[in-house]
């Protein structure tokens, strides 16, 4: 039960940035057919910075910590930075790639060990990536 | 005494639970350190040695393609596919073995019916009437016909404690009702429908039935003629057969005006480059190979039900049913979805501020086996406003010890995830 880490538990609960922004310069839309987790992520772009981001919608509790963590990693963040990010953590978590990752990831990486678990950790992220690789 | 209860008694002196474990060795396998406690019968059941060996058997000394062969492997191999079509016929008590058409399931079932009858019957302004508790299976072939031939899908409501009101039904049966296509037992509730009474209010409109068997067939003796349903189609796989096999009973007077559904060998009398005549059924509807050894695997699936008799599973079942409802009522936070007075022992429950799959999850780290998620009922899911449950789905070879396991188990998950 090892994949129910305390930091998943608390993040789960988190919601700093949790909220709907229908205003927001731009708006992603994670979902997962198989589970049916859902997730709107929000937010505008100034100056090549991530600003404003916020998130809605329901899932598990890994894949609401996950887009949690995601969140608040997003918010005032430089966009290629970010970019670099996500792909880094999506290596990590999806083949083990790990080189010098925040200790808050570690959790999310055991989300492979168990059946059918591996998108809750990396919905968002990948809703994210998505963006990134269509604006260049 | 009642006839009945004249069998339920001599099923019951029959049934050793201890001996009818031992048939399926998997149910002995450890995951994740703990004894399997299988709670998916309703996704597939697992399958006993006598279906296994029966398989076995067939690929060690009899396999060859059936029909038309002249050597006699051929003819062995032929003699016992048609044997397992007589065995379904006497299953199901059709009235004839042509009536029972092998599928590789009870999806490509009702695709074949949608198709062959939808293209002969459907036109524009015509009225296909489904519940809102079918499985998508039993949705989606029929919107894909309805959009091909301007046909319109209506739906049956659901109650809130998981039946359909047969008011409701009734004022839903129009002079442009073409097919009535319900589900028997449905799989995330485990609502048993009232299908006798629905098959007669549609039939004294003239309007043929369709019935999704799929979760029925595990449970409980189908008549396919003393419910006069017009199609039967269930899956062989949820009844301790193989995956991959399927049956679909009809009428013969309708599938002799339904067009074949695929092309290909088998299903053809005469082929020229100009014009085809096809087979009678059920070859008409079987293009290509069959699942031979499928066939053969769920023959030896219907015989171990029989030997074991369904009154006998039924009891067994209800006992740990009405242990599990109590048990998992009475754990705070959990609600179950689908209370319906008529039931098999499939019991979904959500449970507050914690998601299905995190439930799933931590079962499974106990070794028990649930369902998660929508059970491909989307639009069941909507009508309850959940986006899932956890299901847990019994079987006869089940124990009382096994659900109490999930109980306690879930009690864990709850006091880890709820805070």
């Amino acid at each position: 039960m090892d994949l129910y880490d305390p930091l998943i538990l608390e993040y789960q609960k988190n919601d700093t940035h949790f909220g709907k922004r229908p205003e927001a310069g731009n708006h992603l839309q994670a979902y997962n057919p198989v589970c049916g987790d859902s997730f709107d992520l929000y937010f505008d772009l100034e100056g090549g910075r991530m600003k404003d981001v916020r998130f809605s919608g329901y899932g598990c509790a890994v894949s609401r910590a996950s887009t949690a963590i995601l969140v608040e990693m997003m918010e005032g963040e430089k966009v290629e930075e970010l970019s670099q990010i996500v792909a880094h953590y999506l290596q990590f978590v999806e083949s083990g790639k790990d080189g010098d990752i925040p200790s808050k990831w570690i959790p999310f990486r055991k989300a492979g060990q168990y059946p059918g678990r591996m998108k809750c950790a990396t919905l968002a992220w990948h809703e994210l990536h998505n963006f990134f690789t269509k604006r260049q | 005494m009642a006839f009945r209860e004249e069998i339920a008694v001599r099923s019951e002196n029959r049934f050793d639970l201890e001996s009818i474990r031992a048939d399926f060795p998997i149910l002995d396998r450890m995951v994740r350190g703990n004894p399997l406690v299988y709670l998916d019968n309703g996704a597939s059941s697992q399958k006993p040695l006598q279906v296994i060996e029966a398989i076995t058997e067939y690929y060690l000394g009899t396999h060859a393609n059936v029909h038309r062969g002249v050597h006699t492997l051929s003819q062995e191999a032929t003699d016992a596919f048609e044997r397992a079509r007589r065995t379904s016929q006497s299953f199901l008590n059709a009235g004839s073995a042509e009536e029972v058409i092998f599928t590789s399931g009870t999806t490509e079932a009702i695709n074949l019916v949608a198709n062959s009858f939808g293209l002969r019957f459907l036109g524009e302004g015509d009225e296909v009437l489904i519940s809102g508790m079918e499985h998508h299976a039993n949705i989606v072939p029929w919107q894909m016909i309805c959009a091909r031939t301007g046909a319109t899908l209506n739906i049956i409501p659901v109650e809130d404690d998981g039946t359909i009101s047969l008011e409701k039904y009734a004022s839903l049966l129009t002079e442009r009702t073409r097919i009535v296509s319900v589900v028997h037992v449905s799989n995330t509730l485990g609502t048993i429908n009232p299908v006798g009474q629905m098959i007669r209010m549609a039939h004294e409109r003239g309007i043929p039935v369709l019935l999704d068997g799929a979760q029925a067939v595990p449970h409980m003796k189908i008549d396919v003629r003393a419910l006069d349903a017009d199609f039967y189609v269930t899956s062989g796989h949820k009844m301790l057969g193989p995956t991959g096999t399927g049956l679909l009973y009809g009428k013969m007077e309708w599938l002799h005006k339904m067009e074949p559904y695929q092309g290909g060998g088998e299903m053809i009398e005469r082929v020229t480059f100009e014009k085809t005549t096809y087979a009678p059924p059920p070859f008409k509807f079987e293009a290509g190979t069959p699942n031979i050894a499928g066939f053969i695997g769920l023959e030896a699936a219907m015989q171990y039900i029989q030997r074991i008799g369904y009154d006998a599973m039924r009891m067994q079942e209800e006992k740990i049913l009405q242990y599990a409802t109590e048990r998992l009522s009475g754990i705070k936070g959990v609600r179950l979805i689908g209370t319906a007075p008529e039931k098999v022992s499939v019991i979904s429950f959500i449970v507050d501020g914690a998601h299905p799959f995190d439930v799933g999850t931590i079962l499974d780290q106990q070794g028990i086996a649930v369902r998660t998620g929508h059970h491909c009922t989307q639009p069941l899911m909507d009508r309850y406003c959940i986006p899932g449950t956890v299901r847990a789905s019994f079987a006869f070879y089940n124990t009382i010890e096994e659900a109490e396991k999930l109980a306690t188990s879930l009690e864990r998950a709850i006091s880890m995830l709820v805070a």
